[in-house]
Parts: structure tokens; C-alpha cells; sequence
């Protein structure tokens, strides 16, 4: 019973939510509001563990190793902060108070330096990795050249042909590939959804 | 205008606001901010049964039928078009839950990377346009004849692939150079 009833749960509702996809009807929508309901409360839920496992192991790293408490502290300093600034909508929509201003002056700079060092990580990765070894990686290498070299500024001819060259690259090789992946990831999720659905994948309920 | 991503709220009401002040325009009359819901999915399909279920007031706290020009707004049918700007799996969600279900015109604005990824759904014309990084924004400005933050951009997008072009050919020349020392040492 303690396998047979998530299972029949997971059914129910599987198939329910299909049919309601597809029955364009007042009930279905109330149906699919209803159900929602039921969604945001087990993410509201959720909140708490996250919120708890973060703190937790934060906390167990600052025991653990003296080096990483200061770390930690940065940590649990900027979620109390964070929360308490934007526990009034009041506070959170203010244009000027501690929420928005450690968004701006915090969170934003912090985030664009983070995306910006990309660049150094990306060419120091093209330095490694761009290398003639076999025939597939001279087709990866002039791929990329050419795709990249759409961005930088060349004389009249030249960025017309680089253009052409790359919109072929992206709307015939690249577009077939995509296509394929696209449609087997799609396939394999029906397979996997199926299989969850008629109870025959159940690594969700855990092990024992 | 609403937001999929716990760091839009801010980010979109900073930007609407310095926007709406150049431009002249006002809050509630001109534009209007739902605000951010999680779980993209279920938002865009709540949206299509009506706006009102996902965001029962604006950003602001003012309920949606107290603002006038969504009097008579409750879903995508309504609506002109959608489009979705934004760096991460978002666009995915409103072509699949959005596009395919209640079938709008569509648009997307989307990082450099991730570009190629939704060139299918362009040419499927399930998208009706697409905005490929700060290059597409860049080129949007030159259509509109108004340069701003896109091109403002460019330079550094340049200067940046221009280095990784340059490392690209370094690496193969000192590659090739080793491959014949090591033939010649033979």
C-alpha cells in the first residue's frame, strides 16, 4: 500500500492534467487553477527545507573549516538582509530602500562581473581547445571562426560573404541538428512521462 | 509587462521607470507591471485562462480591474503579441507553454549562446522574430534609427571576440610549430 498509493496518485492527476490540457472548458480551466493551488503550496512548502539546508550548511562549513567562516558569515549577513528588506511589498517596491539599493549596488555589479569574467574563461578555453587534432575538431575550429567573426566589423565584401556563410551554418547544419535534438528530447520526456504515469519508473519514491 | 525570474522585479521596475520618465509616459496608462510569479510554467498557462489568476494586482499592489487599460484585457487573446526577453530556460517556457497552447505571436530577445538554440522555432514560425544578444539589440537600434545601450555594447562584444579569434589562431600556429618540432626531432 505504501507503493501502490503514490502510484495511483500519480495516475490520477497524470492523467487528469493531460485531458485538461486538451478540453478547452470552463471546468478544465477551474480544474487547472485548482491544481496550481495545490503546486504554489507544495513550493511554499518547499521554502522552508531550502531555507533550512542552506543555513545548515553553511553553518556546519563555518564549524568545519575555520578559513570559510568569514565566507559564511558574508552568506548568512546577505540572506537576513536580503529578507528583511523585502518583507514589506512597501520596502521591496521602494525605488530607494535597502532591497533595491543592495540590488543595485550589490547583486547587479556582483552578477556582471561574474558574466564578464566569461569572456576571459571562454578565450582562455578557445586558446586550449581550439586545436586541428583531428578532422572534426578543423570542422569545429573554422565552425566557430566564421560564426564569430560575424560580430567583429569586416570590409564591405567580406562581412556579405562571412553573413551569408554564417546564416547557412545556422539555418541549415545547425538548425537540422537542433531539430533532431529538440525532437528526441521530446520523445524521450513522452516516454518518461508514460512511464511514470503506468508506474513503471519509480525512482521518485525513493529506495527502500 | 510582467517578469519570470526572481531578479526581473527589480531589473524591469528600474528600467520602466527611467524609460517611462524620458518618454513622457505614466504608470497604469501607458504600461503596466504585474510583477513576478514563480514557476514559469503554470504562470504562462495561468495567464492564458486569465491574467487575474497568476497576478491578481500589478507589481504596485493596485488590483488589474482598477487599472484601465486592462479593464478588458484577460488573457492572450487580447493581446498583439508577447515578447520574451531574458538570459536563461524562460524563452523555452513561453514557446511551449505559451506559443503552442494559446498560439500568439511570438518574439524573443535572448543571450548571444543561447541564439542558435531557437533558430528551429524561427523558421518553424512558431517565433516571429528573434533578438540574438546584444548584437541583435544593436541592430534593432540601426532598424529603428535610435542607437542606445545595444550599440553602446558593440565595442566591447567586438573587442572580446576579436581576442578569442586571436587565441584561436595562436593556439593552432604554436600547435602546428610543436607538431613539426616534434617530426623534425624524430
Amino acid at each position: 500500500m505504501r507503493k501502490q498509493l503514490p502510484i495511483f496518485i500519480v495516475f490520477l492527476s497524470g492523467i487528469l492534467m493531460v485531458l485538461q490540457y486538451f478540453i478547452p472548458h470552463q471546468a478544465s480551466e477551474d480544474l487547472f487553477t485548482y491544481a496550481n493551488d495545490f503546486v504554489i503550496v507544495i513550493g511554499i512548502l518547499s521554502l522552508p527545507i531550502g531555507i533550512f539546508s542552506l543555513l545548515n550548511a553553511t553553518v556546519m562549513k563555518a564549524r568545519r573549516e575555520p578559513n570559510e567562516r568569514f565566507y559564511a558569515l558574508v552568506t548568512l549577513a546577505g540572506f537576513a538582509v536580503m529578507v528583511i528588506s523585502g518583507l514589506k511589498r512597501e520596502w521591496f517596491n521602494d525605488g530607494h530602500g535597502l532591497n533595491r539599493m543592495l540590488f543595485q549596488n550589490a547583486l547587479n555589479p556582483a552578477q556582471s562581473s561574474l558574466f564578464a569574467m566569461l569572456a576571459f574563461y571562454i578565450a582562455s578555453a578557445a586558446y586550449r581547445a581550439f586545436r586541428v587534432r583531428t578532422i572534426l575538431a578543423g570542422v569545429l575550429l573554422v565552425t566557430a571562426f566564421i560564426v564569430m567573426l560575424r560580430i567583429v566589423p569586416l570590409p564591405g565584401v567580406l562581412s556579405e560573404v562571412n553573413g551569408e556563410a554564417v546564416r547557412w551554418i545556422l539555418g541549415v547544419p545547425n538548425l537540422a541538428a537542433k531539430r533532431a535534438i529538440i525532437i528526441g528530447v521530446a520523445l524521450g520526456g513522452i516516454a518518461y512521462s508514460i512511464k511514470i504515469l503506468l508506474g513503471i519508473e519509480r525512482s521518485y519514491l525513493g529506495r527502500d | 509587462m510582467s517578469t519570470l525570474s526572481q531578479f526581473g522585479p527589480a531589473m524591469v521596475d528600474d528600467i520602466i521607470t527611467s524609460v517611462a520618465q524620458a518618454k513622457g509616459k505614466r504608470k497604469n496608462v501607458d504600461y503596466v507591471f504585474l510583477g513576478y510569479k514563480p514557476y514559469p510554467a503554470i504562470t504562462i498557462l495561468a495567464m492564458g485562462t486569465d491574467f487575474r489568476v497568476p497576478f491578481p494586482t500589478d507589481y504596485y499592489g493596485t488590483k488589474l480591474d482598477e487599472i484601465p487599460p486592462m479593464r478588458d484585457v484577460h488573457n492572450f487573446a487580447q493581446m498583439k503579441g508577447v515578447v520574451a526577453l531574458g538570459a536563461g530556460n524562460v524563452a523555452d517556457f513561453w514557446i511551449q507553454y505559451g506559443q503552442a497552447k494559446y498560439n500568439f505571436p511570438l518574439a524573443l530577445g535572448v543571450t548571444g549562446v543561447m541564439a542558435s538554440d531557437y533558430y528551429p522555432y524561427l523558421q518553424s514560425g512558431q517565433i516571429f522574430g528573434l533578438l540574438p544578444g546584444v548584437k541583435g539589440a544593436a541592430e534593432y537600434e540601426q532598424l529603428l534609427g535610435k542607437l542606445g545601450a545595444g550599440s553602446e555594447g558593440m565595442p566591447y562584444q567586438v573587442a572580446a571576440h576579436v581576442v578569442i579569434l586571436i587565441f584561436m589562431v595562436l593556439s593552432n600556429i604554436g600547435y602546428v610549430a610543436q607538431r613539426r618540432a616534434r617530426a623534425a626531432g624524430r
